[in-house]
C-alpha cells in the first residue's frame, strides 16, 4: 500500500516543491494562529475565524489531481478558459462562491451596503466642513504610499492597490486590488485585513505618542439645534449617489451600495434594514474570511512581492493615522484651540472602531467629554472621500 | 518624480470634490430650512387670519 496515496495531505507535502511545502506547513500554523488570536480578541474574530479556517485546511487538504498535478477541491482561482471553469463549478465546492460572488466584488458591494445600514450621516451633514477636513487628512497613507510603493518597483496598479490599505476600508481594499492588480489581490486583501485588525490596537497608542493628555481631555461643545431629519439625509444619499457615480462611474458600485444602505435605514424599511445587517453584512463577512483564507493556497500565494506589500501596507495605514491627528489638529488650531484633536484618528475611515477608539481615549482623561457625535461625523466622511479616491486611482491610473 | 506629482493630482482632486460635497451639503440644508421656515411662516398666518375671521 502506498501511504502517500492513502495520505494525499501528508504525501503531496513530500512529493512537492520544498519551498511550497515549507509555505505550506507555514500557512497551516498561521491559519491556526488566527483562529487562536481571533477567540481571543487580539484580531477581529468576524473575519479571522473563518480565515484562519480557510487558510489551515485549504494547505493541509491538497490532494493528487493527477500524476504530476496536485490542487484541492476548495477553489482554483487560476482558471480562466470557459471549459475548466465549467468543470471546475461542478467540483470545488467554494468555486460558485468565488466566481459569482467574491471575483466580481459582490462581497465587497454588500459589506459596503451593510456599512450604510449601520453608518448614520446626520453626523457628517451636520459638521461637513470639519468632517470633511479630518477625512482629508487621514487619507495621507493613501496618497504618500503610491509613490513609494512606484520606488520600490511595483506597477503603477500594484501600487495603487496596495496604497488603498491606507484608507482602512477592507471591502474598498478588495474592490481597488480585484480591479487594479488582480494578480496580487489575494495577499494585498489578506494583508489589509490582518492590519486593520492589529491598527485598532495600535492607534490608542498612536493617538497617546501624538497627543498630550491635557488637549486629550478637550471636550466639544455640540449645538443641538438644526437637527438633521431623515428626509435630508435620504436627499443628500439620493444626490451624493448620482454626483459620485456621475463622476467615477467605475466605482459606482461600491457607491450604490453604500447610499443604497444608508437610505434604506433612513426611510424606515425596518425589514430590509433588518435583512442587509442581519443577513447580507455577515452573510457577506463570513464568505469574505473564507475565501480570504481558502485563496491563501502556497502555490497561489507564494510571491516576492508579498514582503514589499507587508511593509507598505503597514506604512500606509501608520501614516493614515498620523495623518488624521494632523487633520484634528488643524481643526483644533483653526476653531482657537476649542476642538478635541484626537477626533481626527476618526478620519481613518473604518466604521464605527476609530471613532470608538477616540471616545475610549477621550473618556480615559476626561469622563465628562463626549466626542462620538463628532467621530462619527469624520469616520462616515472617511469612508466618502476614500470612496473617492480609489474611484480616482481607478480611473486614472490604467492611463498612466 | 512623475508618481509623485501623479498622487498629488489625485490628492487635490479628492479635495475639491470633498468641499464641493461639504458646500453642496451647506447649502442643501439651508435651502431645506429655509423651506420648512417658509412653510411654517404660511401656517402661522393661516391661523392668525383663522384666529382674526372668528
Amino acid at each position: 500500500m502506498n501511504l502517500a496515496y492513502l495520505f494525499q495531505g501528508f504525501g503531496t507535502l513530500f512529493s512537492q516543491e520544498p519551498r511550497i511545502a515549507i509555505a505550506r506547513v507555514v500557512l497551516i500554523v498561521l491559519g491556526i494562529l488566527l483562529v487562536y488570536l481571533g477567540k481571543k480578541g487580539t484580531l477581529e474574530p468576524l473575519i479571522m475565524i473563518p480565515m484562519g479556517f480557510g487558510m489551515a485546511a485549504v494547505n493541509a487538504g491538497v490532494l493528487f489531481l493527477s500524476a504530476t498535478k496536485t490542487g484541492t477541491l476548495f477553489i482554483d482561482p487560476l482558471v480562466t478558459d470557459t471549459n475548466g471553469l465549467m468543470s471546475i463549478l461542478q467540483i470545488d465546492f467554494l468555486q460558485p462562491v468565488y466566481t459569482f460572488a467574491f471575483s466580481n466584488s459582490l462581497i465587497a458591494c454588500l459589506v459596503f451596503m451593510g456599512i450604510g445600514v449601520i453608518s448614520d450621516v446626520g453626523n457628517l451633514l451636520r459638521f461637513p466642513f470639519t468632517s470633511m477636513l479630518i477625512a482629508l487628512f487621514a487619507e495621507l497613507g493613501t496618497i504618500v504610499t503610491f509613490p513609494i510603493a512606484t520606488a520600490l518597483g511595483l506597477s503603477y496598479g500594484e501600487a495603487a492597490a496596495i496604497s488603498i490599505v491606507g484608507t482602512a476600508d477592507g471591502p474598498m481594499v478588495l474592490f481597488s486590488s480585484l480591479m487594479l492588480a488582480p494578480e496580487l489581490f489575494v495577499p494585498i486583501t489578506v494583508i489589509a485585513y490582518l492590519y486593520l485588525s492589529l491598527t485598532y490596537g495600535g492607534y490608542p497608542f498612536l493617538i497617546r505618542l501624538l497627543i498630550p493628555k491635557d488637549i486629550r481631555g478637550i471636550a466639544v461643545k455640540v449645538s443641538k439645534k438644526n437637527d438633521i431629519t431623515s428626509g435630508q439625509k435620504i436627499a443628500f444619499d439620493i444626490i451624493g449617489c448620482v454626483i459620485l457615480c456621475l463622476l467615477f462611474s467605475v466605482a459606482a458600485p461600491l457607491f450604490l451600495s453604500f447610499f443604497l444602505g444608508n437610505a434604506i435605514k433612513e426611510a424606515g424599511l425596518t425589514k430590509y434594514t433588518q435583512m442587509i445587517e442581519d443577513g447580507f453584512l455577515y452573510g457577506a463577512t463570513f464568505f469574505l474570511g473564507l475565501m480570504l483564507g481558502v485563496l491563501c493556497e502556497a502555490s497561489t500565494i507564494m510571491n516576492p512581492k508579498v514582503l514589499i506589500l507587508l511593509l507598505l501596507g503597514m506604512l500606509a495605514l501608520l501614516l493614515s493615522g498620523i495623518g488624521g491627528i494632523i487633520g484634528g489638529y488643524v481643526v483644533y488650531f483653526i476653531n482657537g484651540k476649542k476642538f478635541n484633536p484626537t477626533i481626527g484618528i476618526a478620519g481613518v475611515s473604518c466604521i464605527p472602531s476609530t471613532a470608538k477608539i477616540a471616545q475610549h481615549e477621550v473618556v480615559a482623561i476626561n469622563k465628562r467629554a463626549i466626542i462620538l457625535q463628532f467621530a462619527m461625523g469624520a469616520s462616515i466622511c472617511g469612508v466618502i472621500t476614500s470612496a473617492i479616491i480609489t474611484g480616482i486611482y481607478i480611473t486614472l491610473v490604467p492611463l498612466l | 518624480m512623475k508618481e509623485v506629482f501623479f498622487a498629488m493630482e489625485v490628492y487635490l482632486l479628492a479635495f475639491v470634490i470633498s468641499l464641493v460635497m461639504a458646500f453642496f451639503i451647506r447649502g442643501m440644508l439651508g435651502f431645506t430650512q429655509f423651506i420648512t421656515r417658509e412653510k411654517e411662516i404660511i401656517k402661522e398666518v393661516k391661523e392668525e387670519r383663522k384666529d382674526a375671521s372668528l
